[in-house]
């Protein structure tokens, strides 16, 4: 070999390993703000609507339909405006707010609407509204409005509210769920406990004026899934939940969060609950906020609401298989934003959706839940992270209470893929991601089980 | 011609391998201001670590983890060849931490054991055979976080912590075999046994209000005491913050105003809280960072020095960084040096590697390390060639003791 074929080899192999390191992939980061321009979102993020609601801050969660023929979205109005925005998305890329449902004398309550979900029940469509309202003002008592919805877009009207006295100051969170039973259940944050509502009894106690005046605000309620007690409860109550069924036990499961972590219940007889596993005592845990398993009920995403805390991702089966009855460490974490911290989320696995506050939404492969990464991203929230001068103005305070601000909830359509997120401050968005057409757990060899009910056969098929 | 271009061309052909085998992985092990003065691999990893301060004892001393225990003592009068001149032998069951004091113009060294401590007489250093064991200080939980302090009403304290109370020992009475033990207290919210006691302390003078101040990690968060009367400690203020069930470490600004905290566990970012407004009696705790930092998210740190206005952080697989908390704000990195090669990525549960102490050498400056695996490093930051608090209109106060003065020349 010549000196020259020589040199011309060297640099062939070593351009060549060069790269195929470079080949390989890298991880998708969320820009710092500002992002540079055109770079709010990742290249496989498509907007396709946007409208702004309102005064900022004054978003808080969304509920998407998921039926062909109702291409509805609600979004909750927390303050300012207190109530209830339905947007048509009848054309994905002009979103239009087409009503604004406002609780009578609004400047009178103290308080206002968080979460949202619809049911379908004999044919009908129905919204459920959560509402947190202080004792200061009225309406302390009612923790949920229901509307039917059927007749969208001519018009919704109230069904009736849901109140419960004796734990005045609302539902923040509240989960519809097809029981395996057949049956309709609200679950809802309320005192010590998510409690449980048979949504079919509710209604037929509104089927007549009088009934509706008559009947026990408690003749609803089926059941009452307590928080399993630990040293140290940091709060004896839940913040949020998601129920889902478990194909391979045939056990409707409980998946709280709140007290001093994550909880889950066998909840196929709600009205005697049975504790399956807790995962509390994990370093940084000391409080859940929201708790999502992946289809097969294996593996659950956790989110404690407190800044610079990731989002962490446990594996259940050691508890589940009975090797141990507490799991007290994540084996997988994610930021978009080390600074900032994650909010609602929703598992369409190998995806998380991610509603991230400041950060906006992020989409995230978990795929292996141990090394977690970020796969597109949108800053619907478009504004400095950890302002403290805004925090100052706002809250008083010149620490960090400014990084609950941003996209609050988020959303998915099973049947085309449709994302859609609420932003406390900049309103309503509308995405699409790159080969993201939809969303059936069979397609991905998992059961197919996500916040998305169907009413119509139930979890199981029925 | 001929003659230069073959190492032309294998110059850039190494050049775009070299940058693209690096991309997306670890492009250096350090920052450019940061120097490896010297580098010793110790076999069996080590964990505690002190230097000596007096400009005429050039000594390190790193506890051995694991079955070696005791430790090993390093001579650096050539930094760029620390020799090993003595090595201590093996403590019952391992050696996790030590701390160095003087007295009567005798130095001492203190390595915490699982059966409590044992005190040396290092002062004929570097030779061996003049290491002798002073004394014995037995606790049944054993030591595992040591502090020695000379206070300001003259004595010189230790302060040993194994997760439960804090032990405070007078060191004449523990070297005349009196015992020496002060007091002993917990934490102050004690609710069970897994959140209460301290892992880690810190002591140092506050000239504003004339205070010794004891610094405490563990159960529930943060404690800031006074602790002018070592027998009755007076609490000042408690820091719990959400994230954090238990302190690790803490570290405060010279001027008692900052504390900057470690959680223990992986994802926590060191936090930065403003004590001001709880040593002003405005508010009964304190549960807000006003700032953090962090080299990774995805891990941890182990051990925090201040010399103002710099941080100086142990943080395992990211190695030793230094941090600038001019703006406890909006704290920033300033230099780092990974001992650990590659991109660190130890996942949630993974064993810690890497940098797990840190000290600094006030009179000039010197940096050292070590390391759980590879041992002991020392390194020089640029423009850093000592630290003395009045240089930076600030207290006189690190960890490193006046011991024939007192605190800040008190």
């Amino acid at each position: 070999m010549t000196m020259r074929r020589l040199t011309a080899f060297l640099v062939l192999v070593l351009v060549s390993s060069g790269t195929a390191a470079m080949a390989q992939p890298a991880a998708l980061a969320h820009p710092s703000h500002p992002p540079p321009p055109g770079e709010r979102g990742s290249p496989n993020i498509t907007v396709l609507s946007h409208l702004p609601l309102g005064k900022a801050g004054s978003v808080s969660d969304i509920e998407l339909e998921q039926d062909p023929g109702r291409p509805y979205a609600y979004v909750a109005r927390r303050v300012d405006e207190i109530g209830f925005d339905v947007i048509d998305l009848s054309d994905p890329v002009r979103a239009r707010v087409i009503h604004r449902w406002r609780i009578e004398n609004q400047e009178l309550h103290q308080g206002g609407a968080m979460d949202g979900r619809y049911f379908k029940h004999d044919g009908r469509y129905y919204y459920v509204q959560s509402t947190q309202f202080r004792q200061g003002g009225p309406n302390s008592e009612v923790g949920a409005i229901v509307f039917d919805v059927t007749d969208l877009p001519e018009s919704l009207h109230e069904v009736g509210r849901i109140r419960q006295s004796e734990t005045r100051g609302g539902f923040h969170n509240i989960f519809v769920y097809k029981h395996s039973s057949g049956t309709p259940l609200l679950f809802a944050t309320s005192g010590p406990h998510a409690k449980v509502f048979d949504l079919d009894r509710f209604l037929k106690g509104y089927q007549t004026e009088m009934a509706a005046v008559l009947q026990d605000e408690n003749h609803a309620l089926i059941g009452r899934v307590p928080v399993a007690q630990t040293a140290n409860m940091w709060s004896r109550g839940y913040h949020d939940f998601y129920i889902g069924y478990h194909e391979e036990s045939g056990q409707d499961r409980f998946y709280g969060g709140g007290g001093s972590g994550y909880y889950v219940y066998n909840v196929t007889n709600v009205a005697a609950p049975e504790l399956l596993l807790t995962i509390v005592g994990v370093p940084g845990v000391s409080w859940g906020h929201t708790f999502t398993p992946s289809p097969d009920g294996r593996y659950a995403v956790g989110e404690t609401e407190f800044q610079y805390q990731p989002l962490r991702f446990f594996d259940m089966k050691p508890a589940l298989d009975g090797e141990v009855q507490n799991i007290d460490q994540a084996i997988g974490a994610w930021h978009a934003d080390w600074k900032s911290l994650a909010h609602n989320h929703e598992v369409r696995w190998p995806y998380l959706f991610v509603a991230g506050y400041e950060t906006g939404l992020s989409v995230v492969n978990m795929e292996d839940p141990a090394t977690p990464y970020t796969v597109a991203y949108y800053d619907t929230f478009n504004g400095r992270h950890n302002n403290r001068e805004e925090a100052m103005r706002r809250a008083g305070s010149p620490y960090t209470w400014n990084v609950y601000d941003g996209a609050w909830g988020v959303d998915v359509r099973n049947r085309d893929g449709l994302i859609v997120v609420s932003d406390m401050t900049t309103g309503f968005w509308a995405f699409r991601m790159d080969g993201f057409n939809g969303w059936h757990g069979h397609d991905y060899g998992m059961p197919n089980v996500s916040s998305v009910q169907n009413w119509d056969h139930g979890p199981t098929g029925r | 011609m001929k003659h230069f271009r073959l190492p032309a061309i294998l110059a850039i052909a190494l050049s775009l391998a070299c940058g693209n085998a690096a991309w997306g992985q670890e492009d250096t092990r350090g920052s450019r201001n940061i120097r490896v003065a010297g580098h010793f691999l110790i076999d069996g990893g080590t964990a505690g670590l002190a230097v000596e301060q007096a400009p005429d004892r050039p000594y390190a001393y790193l506890a051995m983890r694991g079955e070696q225990g005791g430790f090993v003592a390093l001579d650096l009068t050539d930094i760029a060849s620390p020799a090993p001149v003595a090595r201590w032998p093996r403590a019952e069951t391992g050696g996790r931490d030590l701390t160095l004091f003087a007295r009567q113009g005798r130095q001492y060294l203190v390595l915490a054991t699982s059966s409590g401590a044992v005190v040396v007489d290092v002062t004929g250093m570097p030779d061996e055979s003049r290491l002798q064991e002073a004394a014995r200080i037995p606790e049944e939980r054993g030591f595992r976080g040591l502090f020695a302090y000379r206070h300001s009403d003259g004595r010189a304290l230790l302060l040993a912590t194994g997760g439960g109370p804090v032990f405070v020992y007078d060191l004449a009475g523990v070297l005349d075999g009196t015992g020496g033990l002060v007091s002993t207290f917990d934490t102050p919210e004690q609710v069970d046994a897994a959140t209460s006691g301290f892992d880690a302390v810190f002591a140092g003078y506050e000239p504003d209000s004339g205070q010794d101040r004891l610094y405490g990690a563990g159960g529930g968060g943060y404690y800031v005491y006074d602790f002018s009367d070592p027998a009755n400690v007076r609490l000042l203020v408690s820091i719990s913050s959400a994230a954090v069930q238990r302190g690790r470490a803490i570290a405060p600004t010279p001027d008692g105003r900052y504390v900057l905290t470690a959680a223990g566990y992986r994802t926590a970012p060191l936090r930065i809280f403003d004590l001001q407004a709880a040593l002003d009696g405005d508010l009964p705790r304190i549960r807000t960072a006003v700032g953090a930092w962090t080299a990774d998210w995805r891990n941890d740190y182990t051990d925090l020095q201040v010399r103002w206005p710099f941080l100086f952080a142990a943080a395992l697989e990211d190695g030793m960084h230094i941090v600038n908390i001019r703006d406890p704000l909006n704290p920033y990195t300033d230099a780092y040096y990974r001992t650990t090669p590659g991109k660190p990525d130890a996942g949630l549960s993974a064993a810690p590697r890497g940098i797990f102490r840190v000290a600094v050498r006030n009179h000039d400056g010197l940096i050292v390390a070590s390391d759980l695996d590879t041992g002991f490093w020392a390194f020089y930051l640029e423009a850093f060639s000592g630290w003395h608090g009045h240089a930076w209109g600030m207290p006189h106060m690190s960890d490193a003791q006046d011991w024939e003065n007192g605190p800040d020349g008190k």
